[in-house]
């Protein structure tokens, strides 16, 4: 019986796989977001060239007029800062990624209308719940290690830059948040679709979530313009010194996803304010929304009609 | 003694202040074509999500060929195949891979050679490399059968199986539900309102009002009682008024 229910999850996770795969919305994303983190690690490697090279020519200019030659300020910052984009990229198209895979993981099933067929069949509704999680689950970390092994080849094309254990370390540590976070959108459109009665409300839902999160809560919290969430630097700002700023940052801290994100980014990527450790209101929030989003996901997956199954029914 | 292919017992269903199925006692014998009849809104769809496992009763108790559909619902999954009122498949798989992938949950070791049986069965082999996206309402239909025998079952539930066919399709699936019967002994459970289909299919019927059944009887006997001509569907409008008076 044990063998048989791995094999119904992994007929599920199998057939999901070979479906999610067949969108094309989906390839395209994920090239995108591939495209990007490609981007953003071309990106720092020419940035940091272009400032080498321009140190280089002033460095002979100052000698040769006999001043003295300030330090290479591509040596004083991180290797690790070249990334910055990345959390950008992991924010945007990352999670945008992740809310089209998990709507499209439920959504096949609810559209095609199957879901009586399947639970007829000798399959259990946490099986299926299991089965869809995996993939999505599996899928995002396979996009995750893209971007990580696309860093790990930036480094090791640039002999002249190398990342210390700790600097190593911190890389993982930023895919990992970076993970959390993309999965706690994609899990939340995941359950959304799920439990959604409309096809329009399940993908509307997940992604007016990220919106407010992303642009609406920064501007609320910190009087930051909307649009610097596409700048990595940006969002890092203090909170204004007024009563109002202060009262809705205390409230809003914990559940300022996007803004906590950030800020483990530019602390895990050193381009930002080092505190050690990290904040435990910044790992603390991401953690437990990953959390919340993957028990809602099983959940509303779990309590789907399965009798009825299709979306407006 | 003989086990029931269905046997239900006070098998009630309520969604909220409203009760679809109301205390419905109800047997069927192996290898019989049941024909269940009421008007839209019934209860037959709930009866029928009971019976496959699909919703769970608020009260009373049915067994498929003696297994329990709450406690033993993984053995009776084995049992029974489902042809919904709709029939849904993923449209953008063949039939080949439609019929794979069911085949597949039903835990079945071979499933190749089910799926070529079962199209065989249902005369669609012929579409076994199209996608199912393509097909007409009665080609789904057989899709559908196709599906829901891939795995042998010995009790087949058909919710409105002939809603939206053309006369052809109808006589098709007809002649379908024959062969399944009488050829591979699969005991049929087709729920429908359309009367000149059960009196030509089916051996035995139960008419339910209202959530409850109110007759129950071999429709050979209705036609000796009310002669060949519209039998049942004279004994039909029949208790369907007495019904409505008495309620």
């Amino acid at each position: 019986m044990a063998a048989l229910r791995l094999s119904a999850t992994s007929h599920i996770a199998t057939h999901s796989l070979k479906t999610l795969f067949g969108e094309k919305t989906v390839w395209l994303f994920i090239l995108l977001f591939t495209v990007l983190v490609v981007l953003s690690a071309y990106l720092g490697w020419s940035a940091n060239t272009t400032v080498d090279a321009i140190y280089t020519d002033a460095k002979q200019y100052l000698l040769k007029a006999g001043n003295p030659v300030p330090p290479n300020p591509v040596m004083d910052s991180s290797p690790l800062s070249m990334l910055r984009n990345l959390s950008v990229y992991f924010g945007l198209i990352g999670v945008l990624v992740a809310i089209v895979m998990g709507y499209q993981l439920i959504a096949e099933d609810r559209k095609s209308g199957v879901l009586p067929l399947i639970a007829t069949r000798l399959t259990s509704r946490r099986e299926y719940a299991c089965a869809k999680v995996g993939v999505f689950s599996g899928v995002l970390a396979l996009l995750t290690l893209i971007s990580l092994l696309v860093c790990g080849l930036v480094f090791v094309c640039l002999p002249s830059i190398s990342l210390s254990g700790s600097q190593l370390r911190q890389l993982f540590e930023f895919h990992f948040f970076a993970y959390a976070y993309m999965a706690t959108f994609g899990l939340f459109a995941m359950g959304c679709t799920a439990f959604a009665k409309k096809q329009s409300i399940a993908l509307l839902t997940p992604i007016s979530l990220w919106l407010i999160i992303t642009f609406i809560l920064p501007s609320l919290m910190a009087n930051v313009n909307p649009t610097a969430a596409i700048n990595p630097i940006s969002t890092l700002v203090p909170v204004p010194d007024s009563a109002f700023f202060t009262i809705v940052h205390g409230y809003l801290a914990p559940i300022a996803l996007a803004q906590n994100f950030d800020a483990i980014s530019a602390q895990l990527l050193e381009y930002g304010p080092i505190l050690s450790p990290l904040p435990v209101i910044q790992w603390g929030s991401l953690i437990c929304a990953f959390t919340l989003s993957a028990l809602f996901a099983v959940e509303a997956i779990g309590r789907m009609r399965m009798e009825k199954g299709a979306f407006n029914e | 003694m003989t086990i029931s292919a269905i046997d239900a017992k006070s098998l009630t269903q309520k969604f909220g202040n409203h009760i679809a199925v109301n205390n419905l006692t109800l047997n069927v014998s192996q290898g019989e074509v049941f024909g269940f009849l009421g008007h839209n809104g019934a209860g037959k769809t709930s009866t029928i999500h009971m019976l496959t496992t699909l919703v769970k009763p608020s009260s009373g108790k049915a067994h498929i060929f003696g297994e329990s559909v709450t406690a033993n619902a993984g053995e009776v999954k084995k049992l029974i195949g489902y042809v919904p009122e709709n029939v849904r498949l993923y449209d953008s798989l063949t039939t080949r891979e439609n019929l794979r992938f069911f085949a597949g949950l039903s835990g079945i070791e071979s499933p190749d050679d089910h799926v070529n049986n079962a199209m065989a069965i249902v005369g669609i082999s012929e579409l076994a490399n199209k996608r199912v996206g393509q097909f007409s309402k009665g080609m789904r239909q057989r899709v559908g059968l196709a599906q829901a025998i891939v795995h042998q079952p010995k009790l087949l539930f058909l919710d409105e199986p002939a809603s939206g066919l053309d006369p052809m399709g109808i006589k098709m699936l007809r002649g379908l539900i024959e062969k399944l019967n009488q050829d591979l002994g699969i005991t049929i459970f087709m729920n429908t309102h359309l009367i000149s289909e059960v009196s030509k299919t089916c051996s035995s019927i139960g008419v339910l009002n209202k959530g409850q059944m109110i007759f129950k009887g071999e429709v050979s006997e209705v036609k000796a009682l009310l002669g060949e001509e519209n039998a049942v569907e004279d004994l039909y409008l029949d208790i369907q008024k007495r019904s409505e008076e008495v309620m």
